[in-house]
């Protein structure tokens, strides 16, 4: 049994342990654990046991909140004031940000202690976290597999317990892809439940962070720290209160046995007999949109990249080119040149073209139509039929990092059953469910409507209870 | 050479003075020490979202409901992409798909309308400052509120475009949503000017941008009129292109930018870090209700109360004056007051920008007191006129230099008595008044005043001199 937030909060609070001794013991399982996965890319032990010492204080106090105490991390693209944030690029290596994301305060405000920022794809643009300015992070069940990403050193660190929680960024799976391919927990909330400020944009519209946690309940608790309105983000609110009796389970059959593989589906079928268990009704559904998802996602996701990426030049923060240069725009064009990788390239270049001149309406206004047009058939068709969705969270589990994809479509698979929660806006959550021929985590992924992420929360963790999923036990 | 007409079209942008930025909670002043209003969000710092500041709604939509626009329930904002040092997010955040406010209009004296295309709301960019060699970067500036009010190609004459750019100040200054000073940058207009035969296609236009002088603004669009007819008449009309051109006002002409920015695609998209924002019609309401009387109210009423027209547009071309004249005609007489401003005390301030300011030392009820000593009959103006540069100067009340000697009004049968003298004692005068010279009366009522240093009242004198020779 993995250390789980509630019992070590149940230890803390009796004083069985300390957070400093705790964050001790982290910090050094980091040290150790760090060379075979590459979680984390930055720790800082004055900081995180000068958190752990308050966190002790409050404690004594008698005034903890759950979190009090409780070693986290956080996906190195959320602003920490205290620790370098770098987004995995050489853009951002050596920037410390001026202020902290909003969820790092509300977790500091209930006594969180950090004990690092975690790995991803450059500016979490990515599903493997192998591209980064600082290498690869490795899956902690088969070190020749990928974590996953873009949140992989998240996963990773929950997954090897080199932290008892963390959050990670989701823009197209990037929160739920590699906590399945890691075993572990991943919700991405429902779109403006959880304030954006302080997250590296991707794809503004798109983007939620979330929680990664051991089991449900850890998500769910984290996630009620961190949700909430907030006033340094226009498109957060309050999510009501929801709860679904008897709830109705829709799967698309179709294009699950289509895309999913022998050793998924077979983990699948389980969680289809746990339905039956939990007398839950299933009905088959299916979307009009299914092919659709990656094309709008590329269209409507990467020109938001390549929007968001524009204030990389070198000139206020962040790196800039040492070579002579001959006006500003040469300027700006070495410093990025010399600083963006190519994935990061590749998708401002794609994400530009699309927003450039008669493509705009050709590409862009087309797909934010149907992107309207998507979000409305889900509601008329989809959720009236059911309460909440059911599939495999990916296809497969961790594919080997050399596995080489033939296309760029087949490169997006990993993420088809993630999509459609970004594009609409939905609650989703991955839960570890069983485990492959080869030993490696399998994970189902539940969405509910807008809103409905206490019921989501609910529902999974009736799931759960029939997982045959192996957690990893590292000392 | 008239058979060319002019059209030109305003696109003109204007600094609010909300008390805070656009989207975060610097304060909105500019000229200080550089870099000392800003923070994260307006830096563009990564992670950062904008919070729209709600008072540049409602400064945004005030302007509109003043110049009769449309203000639709809904409005968006949009992203404009460009690379450069003054915008650190490399885009601006503004409105191109669903602006604030649409089609209203703006009344000229000759009852003629100049459309307004849409007011939109968006950020200023930050303020560079060159030298030889660096470009320094002040971002007090940046992310300050603007709106930009676009007009239809109405205007068609110089007169026309000066007229419009006053009344457009005279507006804003009054409903106190931006100083409008064109000198400071605080209005900044770009100007759509083309030409063309009556009854024919609209020419190619040419934009002037960046223009922060009315008199350079006739100046420039007289050049670009000539400049297009003589191309046309020469044949050349191809080399009319659509461009944007600066104007240089050390060699009265304009010239063509030829940047990049011709062809620079800006990428427009809405801006995803908003959601679609709603504006209530009641929101709206409130403020139409709270709106201040527009200049050109206060002018018609002006001139119901016998003000003349030409007195009427001064009063109420600046706000300062305008709340003046109707402060100190609650203590006195509406015209004297009136002249009192036009003369002595516009005599004593030299530029545009004092008049602009009007910052005098006498108050608007002393000044109105004074007035209604004249009108009544107690002192007289040649006595109020000799005592407000003094008063102009120290900032004293007018009681301060008011003698008893003053205060006293000459009898009138003392009046009388010296007007006879008069008519008596220069017979050349009278002859020739009567021989149609009217000039010549002034020095017989001169006679009079002379006499009674100036205490007896001119138009009774001269009424009682005309009865006397008739």
């Amino acid at each position: 049994m993995p250390h789980s937030l509630i019992n070590l909060a149940t230890q803390l609070q009796r004083k069985e342990i300390s957070s400093v001794e705790l964050t001790t013991e982290y910090l050094n399982k980091i040290k150790k654990q760090n060379k075979k996965t590459n979680s984390y890319i930055f720790t800082n032990e004055e900081v995180s046991l000068n958190q752990a010492k308050k966190a002790d204080e409050i404690i004594k106090k008698g005034s903890p909140s759950v979190l009090t105490g409780i070693p986290m991390s956080l996906k190195d693209n959320i602003m920490t004031i205290d620790m370098p944030t770098t987004a995995a690029s050489k853009m951002l290596a050596k920037y410390i940000p001026s202020y902290s994301a909003t969820v790092y305060t509300k977790l500091l405000n209930n006594g969180a202690v950090l004990l690092g920022k975690t790995n991803l794809d450059e500016f979490a643009m990515g599903s493997s976290t192998l591209n980064g300015y600082f290498g690869e992070t490795s899956n902690p069940y088969d070190t020749d597999k990928i974590a996953g990403g873009s949140s992989g050193g998240s996963a990773a660190s929950v997954a090897e317990d080199t932290s008892i929680y963390s959050l990670g960024s989701d823009t197209g799976g990037s929160i739920r892809q590699p906590a399945s391919y890691c075993g572990v927990v991943g919700f991405k909330p429902t779109y403006g439940a959880v304030s954006r400020n302080g997250l590296i944009a991707l794809a503004s519209s798109f983007d939620q962070i979330g929680p990664i946690a051991k089991n449900v309940e850890d998500a769910r608790i984290v996630f009620n720290v961190i949700k909430g309105k907030d006033e340094f983000d226009m498109t957060a609110f309050e999510i009501p209160r929801t709860t679904r009796q008897n709830p109705v389970i829709g799967i698309d059959e179709d294009s699950i046995q289509k895309i999913a593989d022998k050793d998924t589906l077979k983990v699948f079928e389980k969680a289809i007999n746990a339905c039956k268990k939990l007398g839950y009704k299933t009905v088959k559904i299916n979307s009009k949109y299914d092919d659709l998802y990656i094309k709008l996602y590329f269209v409507l996701a990467y020109a938001e990249m390549a929007s968001n990426m524009g204030r990389y030049t070198g000139i206020g923060f962040g790196y800039h080119t040492k070579s002579s240069y001959i006006d500003t725009d040469d300027f700006i064009r070495k410093t990025r040149s010399e600083a963006f990788g190519d994935d990061v390239k590749t998708r401002v270049m794609f994400g530009n073209y699309m927003l450039s001149g008669d493509n705009m309406k050709k590409y862009y206004y087309k797909a934010l139509k149907i992107r309207h047009d998507l979000i409305e058939d889900y509601y008329l068709n989809i959720f009236n039929k059911c309460d909440f969705i059911l599939s495999p969270t990916t296809p497969t589990a961790a594919p080997r990092k050399d596995h080489k994809y033939s296309s760029v479509e087949e490169g997006s698979l990993p993420n088809i059953f993630a999509l459609p929660a970004n594009l609409i806006g939905l609650p989703s959550i991955t839960i570890p469910f069983g485990m492959s021929s080869e030993n490696m985590p399998i994970g189902i992924m539940l969405s509910g409507k807008k809103n409905f992420d206490n019921a989501l929360f609910t529902v999974a963790k009736n799931f759960e209870q029939y997982s045959e999923h192996k957690s990893l036990d590292i000392k | 050479m008239s058979k060319y007409n002019l059209v030109v079209g305003f696109e003109t942008h204007v600094e609010l003075k909300t008390k805070t930025k656009i989207f975060c909670s610097c304060a909105n002043e500019f000229g200080g020490e550089p870099n000392t209003n800003c923070c994260p969000i307006c830096l563009g710092e990564p992670g950062t979202l904008p919070q729209l500041n709600k008072e540049v709604v409602k400064y945004a939509i005030k302007a509109g409901l003043s110049l009769n626009c449309k203000i639709p329930q809904e409005m968006s904002m949009d992203r404009k992409h460009y690379f450069y040092p003054d915008l650190g997010k490399s885009y601006q955040t503004t409105q191109s798909s669903r602006p604030i406010c649409l089609e209203g209009y703006l009344t000229l004296d000759s009852g003629k309308k100049i459309r307004i295309n849409h007011i939109h709301i968006e950020e200023d960019a930050s303020k560079l400052v060159h030298d030889s060699k660096n470009i320094y970067i002040d971002n007090n500036r940046g992310s300050t509120p603007l709106i930009e009010i676009v007009t239809e190609p109405d205007i068609s004459s110089v007169e026309e475009a000066r007229e419009y750019i006053e009344k457009l100040q005279a507006i804003l200054r009054h409903i106190d949503v931006s100083d409008c000073k064109m000198q400071e940058g605080s209005m900044r207009c770009d100007v759509n000017i083309s030409v063309h035969k009556e009854g024919e296609p609209l020419g190619t236009r040419t934009e002037i941008k960046n223009m922060n002088s009315i008199s350079f603004i006739e100046k420039a669009i007289s050049y670009e009129y000539d400049r297009h007819v003589d191309l046309i008449e020469n044949g050349q009309k191809d080399q009319i292109i659509q461009e944007t051109r600066r104007y240089d006002e050390k060699t009265d002409s304009t010239e063509s930018m030829r940047e990049k920015e011709d062809a620079q695609d800006y990428r427009y998209f809405p801006d995803p870090n908003f959601f679609v924002l709603k504006i209530e019609p009641s929101f709206v309401e409130n403020l139409r209700k709270m709106l201040p009387k527009l200049p050109s109210e206060i002018k018609a009423e002006l001139i119901e109360d016998g003000i003349d027209e030409k007195a009427a547009d001064l009063l109420t071309k600046y706000k300062n004056v305008s709340d003046f004249y109707l402060e100190a005609k609650k203590y006195g007489d509406n015209k004297i007051i009136a002249t009192y401003i036009l003369g002595e005390i516009f005599r004593s301030m030299e530029t545009e920008e004092e008049k602009e300011n009007f910052d005098i030392k006498i108050t608007a009820e002393d000044l109105g007191k004074l007035s209604l000593l004249q009108k009544e009959n107690k002192i007289t103006a040649h006595i109020a006129y000799s005592i407000l540069p003094k008063m102009l100067k120290e900032g004293r009340p007018h009681t301060a230099y008011l003698t008893k000697e003053d205060l006293v009004s000459v009898d009138n049968t003392e009046v009388d008595k010296l007007c006879k003298e008069a008519v008596d004692a220069m017979p050349q005068a009278v002859k020739d008044y009567k021989a149609g010279k009217e000039k010549a009366i002034k020095a017989v009522v001169g006679y009079v005043m002379r006499a009674t240093k100036g205490k007896a009242n001119p138009s009774y004198t001269e009424q009682k001199i005309l009865e006397l020779i008739q």
